[in-house]
């Protein structure tokens, strides 16, 4: 879930410890009311999960305060967001690259979160969507983020397509001569 | 996002009538008392029958616009007109607690209330599933240079569930955000068709109060939920075959083994480890049965005959390559090779399977249930072990000639891949515990 706290926190520890203290009021119940080992198991786990229902809803409670707190446009967003990346890193890319032509994505070192890298070429299907990608060897355009397209095919004019920003390198177009 | 609401819950229903015509025609249920008792393995039907049907249209080159969605459901739910005719058997009841399905559907309430504003956020969502289904839909149909692209990952992966969110888009526009909501219809489904089976197999009361209490509990079950990935209906399809499966064992009707068949199917059209889990089901029938093997032989083969094979042939003819291969997972040469990721592996893939954070108790207490039941509860048991065991160690072998880096493809996924496994044998949990019946 998006928005669920990575550690329990001061109300967490909270309910965790009244799961303790209800599954010490439950556990004499259970003992005398099961009739075989079956039994016995499955009014442990019951007594277990109602013990820890209120933490496990206040879970839920905690992500929907994060997502309810989201704009539409930062819930469209979420996804290359997670990932480190920013959702308009490509955009200009489509005015660059006509519809029908293909390309190929170069990730360079110049790109400092491994997620980011690894999402990158995702982020450059769903934008550039219906482009085709290609192998370098057979693309017609290069998409080179952190890296030189000519460092990897012999390309014509490079264009910057979004500038640097923060720790984030350029994003820049060539088209191949072949 | 109401409007596409109510597309969702059209294109929902088409799916749950397709069901009822299959699970009709198989002989699953009987008269409109039992459509209605059955409409949770109905729907996972519908899903697997529908979910398969598509994959080979698409394979055949069709668009799958929604006047033809609405039209291979309308074919399947004509199966319903002869069960409705028949006499519905009457079922014992069995009463739950109320506070135990105040519990339910008050978890299942607010999950429903946390999915509606959950963004699609997840990884293989967003760049992987989804990007799939919307390829699907805004191309109207199985573009081989877009789903071989070269930046495509896991090109060889079926395509039941980007055809089931391609139908739903046809219906509802290019919505993402209610493709978790999605992910809910299928978890109650699967709740539903544990109630139904254990009615119907007279399983033991407080055991599926507990199993259903930790399926809507467990913090796993939510986070997946909400990421709208593909392991929650694959599991739930896994789980539900194994359900069928064991109603085969008790009654020996045909129909509720094609059943399996049809939800295994469903989830080898799902993803790869689908059909490590057809496997593992239809090998632990085999185990059960001793004899008279052929049926469930030819069953288990069918399934996966109409579930993977349109798409390898498709993969095959437009030279699309395979990342998980047989030669790959038998090859002596890279299973020697790789020999030292098995501990590390099995004790990982144990971690996640038991993890109390995850699962709360959902696992040991099955596995304490199925070892207490192993002399009493006849075949179903070992249906449950040796089900859950093989599709456990199916999982791992996936792990030890994974061409990815290990433990990277360890801890992004395995959390995720032992559902399937887990909800089979919470499944069958509450039928281990039988009693004997009075004398």
């Amino acid at each position: 879930m998006l928005g669920v706290p990575a550690h329990p926190g001061a109300i967490g520890y909270g309910l965790l410890l009244l799961a303790v203290v209800i599954l010490g009021l439950e556990l004499p119940a259970v003992r005398r009311r099961a009739r075989d080992p079956a039994e016995r198991l499955a009014a442990i786990a019951i007594a277990v999960l109602v013990a820890v229902t209120p933490y496990l809803a206040w879970r839920v409670v905690e992500d929907l305060r994060t997502t309810t707190a989201m704009s539409a446009y930062d819930r469209s967003v979420a996804g290359p967001v997670q990932a480190y990346l920013q959702p308009y890193l490509l955009d200009p890319v489509r005015n660059i690259i006509p519809p029908n032509a293909t390309y190929a994505t170069v990730v360079g070192p110049g790109v400092p979160y491994d997620t980011a890298k690894r999402a990158f070429p995702s982020l450059a299907m769903e934008t550039l969507f219906p482009r085709l990608s290609k192998s370098v060897d057979d693309a017609q355009w290069i998409v080179a983020w952190g890296a030189t397209p000519g460092s990897v095919a012999h390309v014509g004019h490079v264009i910057v397509a979004q500038r640097r920003s923060g720790v984030y390198p350029a994003v820049l177009v060539a088209r191949v001569q072949r | 996002m109401m409007f596409n609401l109510g597309g969702l819950l059209l294109v929902n229903a088409c799916f749950l009538a397709a069901g009822c015509g299959v699970a009709g025609l198989a002989g699953w249920w009987s008269g409109p008392r039992g459509v209605v008792r059955s409409l949770g393995v109905c729907y996972l039907v519908g899903i697997a029958a529908f979910g398969m049907g598509a994959q080979l249209l698409y394979v055949l080159g069709a668009s799958l616009a929604r006047w033809q969605v609405v039209g291979i459901c309308a074919v399947l739910a004509l199966g319903s007109i002869g069960a409705l005719r028949r006499v519905s058997p009457p079922v014992a009841a069995i009463r739950l607690p109320t506070w135990v399905i105040a519990v339910v559907v008050a978890m299942l309430a607010l999950l429903a209330v946390d999915l509606w504003f959950q963004p699609l956020w997840a990884y293989d969502a967003w760049s992987y599933w989804t990007p799939r289904a919307h390829a699907l839909f805004a191309l109207n149909g199985l573009d081989p240079g877009w789903f071989g692209a070269h930046d495509m990952r896991d090109p060889d992966y079926p395509l039941l569930l980007p055809a089931i969110e391609a139908a739903t888009f046809r219906f509802t526009g290019y919505e993402t955000q209610l493709l978790d909501v999605q992910s809910l219809f299928v978890l109650v489904a699967f709740l539903g068709a544990v109630v139904e089976v254990t009615v119907r197999l007279n399983g033991r009361r407080i055991v599926l109060a507990a199993v259903l209490l930790s399926l809507v509990l467990a913090p796993s079950v939510a986070d997946q939920l909400a990421s709208a990935e593909a392991d929650i209906p694959i599991a739930a399809l896994f789980a539900c075959a194994g359900l069928c499966a064991a109603v085969w064992l008790e009654e020996r009707r045909r129909g509720a083994l094609i059943l399996a068949g049809v939800l295994a199917g469903g989830a080898a059209a799902t993803k790869i480890e689908g059909i490590v889990f057809v496997l593992a089901l239809f090998v632990a029938i085999m185990v059960v049965q001793r004899r008279a093997l052929l049926f469930p032989a030819a069953v288990g083969l069918a399934s996966l005959a109409v579930g993977i094979v349109p798409w390898k042939i498709w993969l095959s003819i437009h030279h699309i390559p395979e990342e998980v291969t047989l030669h790959r997972l038998l090859s002596p040469s890279l299973l020697g090779g790789h020999i030292g990721r098995v501990p590390y592996a099995t004790g990982y893939l144990a971690w996640r399977t038991l993890d109390p954070r995850a699962w709360i108790l959902l696992v040991p207490v099955c596995l304490a249930i199925a070892f207490w039941a192993r002399r009493r509860a006849g075949g179903i048991v070992w249906l449950a072990l040796v089900g859950a065991t093989l599709a456990l160690a199916g999982l791992l072998i996936a792990y030890w000639t994974t061409p990815l880096p290990f433990h990277y493809h360890l801890a992004t996924s395995a959390r995720r891949v032992v559902t399937g496994p887990i909800f089979y044998l919470a499944a069958l949990a509450p039928l281990l515990a039988r009693r004997e019946p009075e004398s």
